[in-house]
């Protein structure tokens, strides 16, 4: 037992802390007759008063109506007869220590006791478990996830009762010293991605780590692709079924996001709707969307090849209205589209952050009337105008944020192409854009590549009840998740 | 990287082989049959077929005795390095010289199309640059690329069934009343375009399930002579075999009949899907000639894709004129395929007659290591 | 080298970029011709004869308005009128969007094997543009002013795809059909006829080739009865009629099909021609709705009249226009072996033709107004 009195104690801790850190130190006697100095440390802000108030000061400077014998048990004694919370003793490691102050715990200092009692008294205000505001679903769960880690991991746990279900902590940030968690279950998930995740992670270096959105960057094996690598979600309804199927959940302390990881092409395209309705209402929506998704990228490129330079193969119909609605227009093709669609990024990215009210103003003024004056003053044509309409519309239909942007921007190198090269300016996009597409890898699962088990996924959907194996790109292991339940359901036959 | 990852299963070896031998030049191969066989033409080319079948059940001797080695290294072993690597240059010649002709041949059909605009050699410049950036990128992305164009592939095939209400079969009777020589005739000429199935002996060490490759191969050379003849058949039901041999790209000129609601006729997205189908033709063969050339000499396969380019480039720029190509193609291909058969032939016998240990023991692992 | 990587490629995206555009490019679609209709005519003029192959283009004075625009242009040869057609035009010229060209009966019996070949082999051209051979001069025809639409191309247009409800008309009277009939083995070219009459355009027959060249003319009253022959899957009607008052007239469609064997080397031919319509009108047998066998008097009496028109077809067709007009030498060919050396025609000519007709009522339509219950 070291004899050192209360003051130097709470000294050495406030110095290692930071003076400029707001600190509370209560100090308290413990016992009557002789009563023991003792003293608990906090910051303020980060606590949760509540406890420290009835679990800590109640019962030590109230409760103990004896006096307490300092030997090396005090501290077992005090934390299974008189402290009420939960606390652990910390013997040597001074580094803990700072690092639980910091996270919200209180730490109760003893005269001349070596050890440190930490009482976990996190709180703080935080935000309630609400609607994701980014992702809405119609018949899906209305939980969304929060800022705070153990509310997300505790939501993700709720859903998850496997036994096999794996928490892992880590630190990223030499200064903001942010906490991480790696969620997989331990049977089903692709060993050598997680290897590489945690060699990645564990690699970062920088200062803070901010939000998800840096951090994908961080880790990101093909930074300079326009596709996103990884995932990112604000739904536990969403990354329930990706750690099922053996991916990686990463959820970072301050985000309300969470990534899964590795992923592929066409989860870019499955929205939690897709689990949700029937059958084949799902299979006419999905299509619907890969059409779009064509739709957005070659339509424009087309209609600019057709009026170009390949006017005899426009429908005999459409030629004469086309070609009326273009006559004393006095920009060329080219230049026409390109400044509408310009216009049109502007815009929504213009209504993208502003407050509701004026957004509706500046969709009626944008869309409406300046699409309206420009065809009045012969600078676009009605026909563009629609083609580029039906363009904007087509691309609200791609599900998920980061490939949405990503497809509206391919547009543009496409009618680049179209307009150097016609038809093989088309073609040629394409073919780069399917081996780019090939090409792409992340933690060792190809972006694009279709198995053919895999394909009951993909662009369409088989009933639920027939997706027995889980997708064999992700996670070699332990295939089956369902049997053919169906078989057994007993029915009867009409003679 | 996953070490299963980096080799190639059999679905994607069933792809990259369609694709090596069907491309755009198919679409004038009914010419040459229908002119000499007529109305069997079809026939003939289901005949032509026995030679990648061929080809298949002899590399399957190959590929049973040596599973890890490829033709380039059993060719060196058999015949002593210089001697050996004087053949793989002539067979690197071969896909290179196919590689060419494939070029030229798009350059000449897509300008006679629909892209009137573009002087032969700036197409022939985009179609190398594309083809050499694609086969930079390795054997894995091509594989994925010829899965993607295969369904292309099956797309146009399946349009064109619908040609069926406007031909007739009268067109394609008498069945056999061309006379049994001419359609032997014929399938010799159709067996000229079949070229190319010899890449199965050099990617045969690169797939995962050794024991699959024989039946992978059957089953795509099953489905090349499936949707050859049924572009020769299509074409004679559609044109009749007066007219076939009156035009130069048959198949074109049955898939602008098929007419959808909004463009007016197939032609436009047909053209993108035969421009895409011809870069893939077009990588894969000069993918295969920089591996070639990659056993040959040290130098990395990167640098190599760029030292081929310039001929890639410049030796198509010669042949600009429909007819002079083919007139090239036609007095070339045979010595190629007689050179490919023996070729194939002698070093299958070889492996069956002499053993050379020192091939398993000493390259059994390089294959996994090197880079695809 | 990597760190100037984005710089080389934006700087070789660049320059990719420019030598592409820099090729001779086409002007937009507004600043091209649109023609909706050609015509051929032949000035014989010696030594050697002139095309004049007139253009009807759309032209639009005003934002609302389309009107159409003729250019003329003569030229010995038809590349030739080209040349001379840019000299008056404002605009390039756009082959793809015809609607029909119009033969005119000088054109069509010179020969059209040169307009055959020039459409084959141009790339932009729309294989299912009409064809049509006119009477007199075609530039009239394209000139010729229709209430119902912008040009007289859209009118002939509308004219020729609806005719196949009636008259036993076929869609086969495309530019791709006359690439697969002219010069091909055992078929033939048969395209309809038009002329104005009483300031209207009107199909008043159909003309027939032989090889490249038109050797007859056929009105529509035996026209019909050749299209009975020839087409499968054709509507039209066929009537019944004693007198003025008595008629039964039916409406259904054909099918046809040809059997054909050779005795002795001379050819003899079995068309089998199935007829099924209703009775659109019933002036004779007030008895139909009771009577099955008054049904199978009519159709044994329409039978018997049909084969003895369509003989009456079939002998003029073998000793005066002397063409297989009816593509028998296809199926003729199809069945013993095909020959580019065979004369089709004389041998059709001089074969035996049976035709067998039989008619089956499937419908009376809502009921019979004349019906008597005896």
């Amino acid at each position: 037992m070291k004899i050192e009195a209360i003051d130097s104690k709470i000294n050495t801790i406030i110095n290692a802390l930071g003076s400029s850190t707001p600190i509370k130190v209560k100090k308290i006697s413990l016992g009557k007759d002789p009563s023991i100095q003792g003293a608990i440390i906090y910051i303020d802000g980060l606590v949760d008063k509540n406890i420290i108030n009835r679990d800590i000061l109640n019962p030590l400077m109230i409760g103990i109506s004896n006096s307490i014998v300092l030997n090396s048990d005090t501290s077992n004694f005090l934390c299974s007869t008189y402290i009420t919370a939960d606390c652990t003793i910390i013997k040597d490691n001074t580094m803990d220590v700072y690092k639980n102050i910091k996270n919200g715990n209180t730490l109760l200092l003893i005269e001349n006791i070596e050890d440190y009692i930490i009482i976990d008294t996190t709180g703080g205000v935080i935000r309630q478990v609400s609607d994701p505001l980014n992702e809405t679903s119609l018949r899906g769960s209305r939980d969304g996830f929060v800022e705070n880690l153990e509310v997300n991991i505790s939501l993700l746990r709720r859903q998850i009762k496997d036994s096999n279900l794996c928490i892992e902590k880590l630190v990223v940030g030499r200064r903001s010293q942010t906490d991480l968690a790696i969620v997989y279950i331990k049977d089903l998930v692709n060993t050598e991605a997680l290897d590489d995740l945690r060699e990645r992670i564990n690699a970062v270096d920088v200062d803070s780590v901010t939000g998800i959105g840096s951090f994908q960057e961080f880790i990101d094996e093909n930074p300079y692709s326009i596709f996103p690598m990884c995932m990112s979600t604000e739904r536990p309804d969403r990354v329930t079924p990706s750690i099922m199927e053996g991916r990686i959940a990463v959820i970072l302390n301050g985000s309300p996001f969470v990534l899964t990881l590795p992923s592929v092409f066409v989860e870019f395209f499955h929205t939690v709707e897709d689990y949700n309705e029937r059958t084949i209402s799902v299979n006419i929506i999905r299509f619907l969307r890969f059409l779009s998704v064509l739709l957005v990228i070659t339509l424009p490129s087309v209609y600019l090849t057709l009026i170009k330079y390949n006017g005899e193969l426009i429908p005999v119909e459409f030629v004469v209205p086309v070609v009326q609605s273009r006559i004393g227009i006095s920009l060329s093709p080219f230049m026409e589209i390109l400044i509408l669609e310009i216009l049109m990024e502007i815009l929504r990215e213009g209504g993208l952050r502003l407050p509701s009210k004026i957004a509706q103003t500046l969709s009626i003024v944008g869309g409406i009337i300046i699409g309206n004056a420009a065809v009045q003053s012969n600078m676009v044509s009605p026909t563009t105008l629609l083609v580029i309409g039906i363009t904007i519309i087509a691309s609200f239909a791609v599900p998920t944020v980061d490939m949405s942007i990503s497809i509206r921007m391919l547009r543009f190198p496409m009618l680049f192409l179209a307009n150097s090269m016609g038809i093989m300016g088309i073609a040629t996009g394409y073919t780069l854009l399917i081996i780019h597409l090939s090409s792409l890898e992340n933690f060792g699962v190809p972006y694009m590549a279709f198995n053919k088990d895999d394909l009951k996924d993909s662009f369409t959907r088989a009933p639920l009840w027939k997706m027995n194996s889980r997708p064999s790109i992700i996670s070699d292991r332990n295939k089956k998740r369902q049997t053919n339940f169906r078989d057994k359901f007993r029915r009867r036959k009409n003679e | 990287m996953n070490k299963k990852s980096m080799l190639i299963s059999s679905s994607e070896l069933f792809f990259i082989l369609v694709g090596c031998i069907v491309g755009i030049s198919s679409t004038s191969l009914p010419v040459d049959v229908v002119s000499i066989a007529k109305q069997d033409g079809w026939i003939s080319t289901i005949i032509g077929g026995i030679y990648p079948l061929y080809i298949v059940l002899i590399g399957g001797i190959i590929i049973k005795k040596y599973p890890n080695s490829n033709i380039m290294n059993l060719s060196k072993a058999y015949f002593g390095k210089i001697i050996g690597n004087i053949l793989n240059l002539l067979f690197m010649l071969q896909f290179l010289f196919y590689g060419v002709l494939v070029i030229s041949s798009s350059s000449n059909q897509l300008r006679a199309y629909s892209i009137y605009f573009i002087p032969h050699f700036k197409m022939v410049m985009i179609l190398a640059i594309v083809a050499c950036y694609a086969s930079i990128k390795g054997l894995k992305v091509l594989c994925r690329f010829a899965g993607i164009t295969f369904f292309l592939l099956c797309l146009i095939i399946v349009a064109s069934t619908v040609t069926f209400k406007s031909g007739s079969i009268l067109n394609v009777k008498p069945f056999f009343g061309a006379g049994v020589p001419n359609i032997l005739e014929g399938s010799i000429k159709s067996a000229f375009s079949y070229g190319n199935m010899e890449l199965l002996l050099i990617i045969y060490p690169y797939v995962q399930q050794k024991k699959a490759i024989l039946k992978t191969a059957l089953i795509s050379t099953l489905v090349i002579v499936f949707c050859y003849s049924w572009i020769v058949f299509t074409s004679i039901y559609f044109s009749g075999p007066d007219l076939v041999v009156k035009q130069l790209w048959p198949f074109s000129f049955v898939a602008e009949s098929f007419k959808i609601p909004v463009v007016n006729n197939f032609r436009f997205i047909e053209m993108v899907i035969w421009i895409i189908i011809a870069y893939k033709t077009v990588s894969i063969e000069f993918y295969a000639s920089t591996k070639i050339l990659n056993s040959i000499t040290k130098i990395k396969r990167k640098t190599i894709c760029f030292l081929l380019l310039p001929i890639i480039f410049i030796i198509p720029l010669f042949m600009e004129n429909e007819v002079i190509r083919r007139e090239i193609a036609g007095k070339v291909i045979p010595w190629i395929t007689l050179f490919n058969i023996s070729y194939v032939t002698i070093i299958a016998l070889l492996t069956l007659l002499i053993d050379k240990k020192k091939l398993i023991n000493k390259k059994g692992e390089k294959p996994i290591n090197e880079k695809i | 080298m990597k760190r100037y990587s984005l710089l080389i490629i934006s700087i070789s995206c660049i320059i990719i970029y420019t030598i592409f555009n820099s090729s001779y490019g086409n002007l937009p679609l507004e600043k091209v011709d649109i023609c909706s209709g050609l015509s051929f005519d032949l000035i014989a003029s010696s030594p050697v004869i002139e095309y004049n192959v007139a253009a009807s283009a759309y032209a639009f004075p005003k934002k609302d308005e389309v009107s159409s625009v003729i250019l003329e242009a003569i030229g010995k040869n038809i590349p030739d009128t080209r040349s001379a057609r840019s000299t008056i035009s404002s605009k390039e010229f756009l082959l793809g969007l015809q609607k029909v060209f119009i033969f005119s009966e000088a054109v069509a019996t010179n020969g059209i094997n040169p307009i055959v070949d020039m459409m084959f082999s141009n790339q932009q051209m729309n294989d299912s543009t009409w064809i049509v051979v006119c009477k007199g001069k075609a530039i009239d025809m394209l000139k010729f002013k229709v209430v119902d639409a912008t040009t007289s191309s859209d009118h002939i247009d509308g004219l020729v795809e609806s005719s196949i409800e009636q008259n036993f008309m076929s869609t086969d009277y495309k530019v791709v059909d006359m690439f697969v009939r002219v010069g091909s083995e055992g078929r033939n070219l048969v395209v309809p006829y038009l002329e104005i009459l009483n300031n209207k355009i009107t199909l008043s027959g159909m003309a027939v080739f032989k090889k490249d060249k038109m050797v007859a003319k056929i009105p529509m009253e035996e026209a019909m009865y050749m299209n009975l022959l020839r087409n499968n899957k054709v509507k039209g009607i066929l009537t019944l009629q004693k007198d003025s008052l008595q008629l039964i007239s039916t409406y259904g469609d054909v099918k046809r099909k040809v059997h054909c064997e050779k005795i002795n080397g001379k050819y003899k031919f079995n068309i089998d021609i199935e007829f099924k319509g209703q009775v659109v009108n019933n002036t004779m047998y007030k008895d139909f709705m009771i009577n099955p066998k008054t049904i199978e008097k009519y159709t044994h009496e329409l039978e018997e009249q049909t084969e003895k028109r369509c003989n009456e077809f079939i002998n003029k067709m073998q000793n005066e226009y002397k063409t297989d007009c009816l593509e028998l030498g296809r199926d003729a060919a199809a069945a013993f072996g095909r020959n580019p050396e065979t004369n089709w025609d004389n041998i059709v000519c001089n074969a035996d033709i049976k035709v067998n007709v039989k008619v089956r009522v499937n419908n009376l339509g809502r009921g019979q107004f004349l019906f008597e219950d005896k």
